[in-house]
């Protein structure tokens, strides 16, 4: 398919389904805005569920936006195109994580994740800190709460949307949901 | 009073200290994490979305003619065609294109390969207050100037009549931004 001159050319702030629309008539450049608006949420979720694995995570995404791309001729919307991008990725990152063997947990990793060093820059350090803490105790929970936790209260889906990305039921969603508060405030504990 | 139970007044929260404390905690970590890019991604991005658009989408053939004889034409092409010509229309925007084909008539040297193309039905969203038939009229024409520049000098040719033009939604903003625009 040959780029068209004149594609995307128009200015203002589209909305995801206009993107998701243009990009199934063959606008590249919309899939490009629509890439950009949620590629770094895409590839920060596939990074945690493939435990800091670059490669596998830059894999998944590939995989993931090359299959949004090639079906999105046939996308009707009947979720949002944020939701259906995520559960393209979590399809993906699940498929990696089954061919792969399990990795094994060491034992600095199973110690409570210490706090960050409060000196200046106070803001900036600790930001950085706390997320690397939350990236250790991140791998520590199971598939499904890890997920659950980081689609919501990272990603701000709503629990019907996580459970449509899961393909499971908003139910289960709430409990993998309330069992992954407690193990990260228990991993997290030093923080407080 | 309990310190939990004194940490529940504090705070307005039916939750005891402890658990606030925990749930402020991973709300900032969440915070830090979604304003969060990271550097790897910035790095493969561009490949990872030039990569995805190179892959090919299923498509049918559909027959076109050029001096030296037939050749085909994805469907897509005509389809991302199509939609870049009427894209320059003010107010509206295009919201699907169907390409209607028919089976090749018979087995020839100009029938070798791909279905005819015998209309295009086009879906808009147009704006509130858009005076229709003129619009229509302006799809119509472009699209046929553009599946002649397609599919060349097709027999039989597409019929213009056979175009349908189908107001799908009516919007008071720019169509071309969709609901969300609309309601920010």
């Amino acid at each position: 398919m040959d780029v068209v001159p004149g594609e995307g050319e128009r200015g203002g702030l589209r909305s995801d389904e206009i993107l998701a629309r243009r990009s199934g008539l063959g606008d590249r450049l919309a899939f490009a805005e629509l890439v950009g608006r949620h590629g770094p949420a895409l590839y920060r979720y596939a990074i945690r569920m493939l435990d800091g694995d670059h490669h596998a995570a830059e894999d998944a995404a590939q995989e993931a936006l090359t299959k949004a791309w090639v079906h999105l001729g046939t996308f009707r919307g009947d979720s949002s195109a944020k939701t259906w991008l995520f559960r393209l990725v979590a399809n993906e990152c699940l498929s990696a994580r089954r061919r792969r063997r399990p990795r094994p947990v060491t034992a600095q990793a199973l110690n409570q994740v210490p706090a960050g060093q409060r000196s200046a820059p106070e803001q900036v350090t600790l930001a950085a800190d706390l997320r690397k803490a939350l990236d250790v105790a991140l791998v520590e929970l199971p598939w499904r709460q890890r997920a659950s936790w980081i689609l919501r209260e990272v990603e701000q889906l709503s629990y019907v949307e996580i459970a449509e990305v899961l393909q499971t039921t908003p139910a289960v969603v709430r409990g993998q949901l309330h069992r992954a508060r407690a193990n990260l405030a228990t991993r997290m504990e030093q923080w407080r | 009073m309990t310190p939990d139970s004194s940490a529940r007044a504090d705070t307005g929260s039916d939750l005891p200290a402890g658990e606030v404390r925990d749930q402020a905690v991973l709300r900032s970590a969440a915070d830090a994490l979604r304003e969060h890019v990271d550097d790897r991604w910035v790095e493969v991005a561009d490949l990872v979305l030039a990569r995805a658009i190179a892959a090919t989408r299923p498509s049918r053939p559909v027959l076109a003619r050029a001096s030296s004889g037939a050749f085909h034409v994805a469907e897509q092409v005509l389809v991302s065609s199509l939609r870049a010509s009427i894209d320059r229309l003010e107010d509206c925007e295009v919201v699907d294109i169907d390409i209607q084909t028919r089976p090749p008539g018979r087995a020839g040297a100009d029938d070798w390969a791909g279905e005819v193309c015998t209309g295009v039905l086009i879906a808009l969203a147009v704006r509130y207050g858009t005076v229709l038939i003129p619009l229509a009229d302006q799809v119509r024409r472009l699209a046929s100037e553009r599946i002649d520049r397609v599919l060349g000098h097709v027999v039989p040719s597409v019929d213009v009549s056979a175009m349908h033009v189908h107001v799908a939604d009516v919007t008071r903003g720019d169509p071309k931004l969709g609901v969300d625009a609309r309601q920010r």
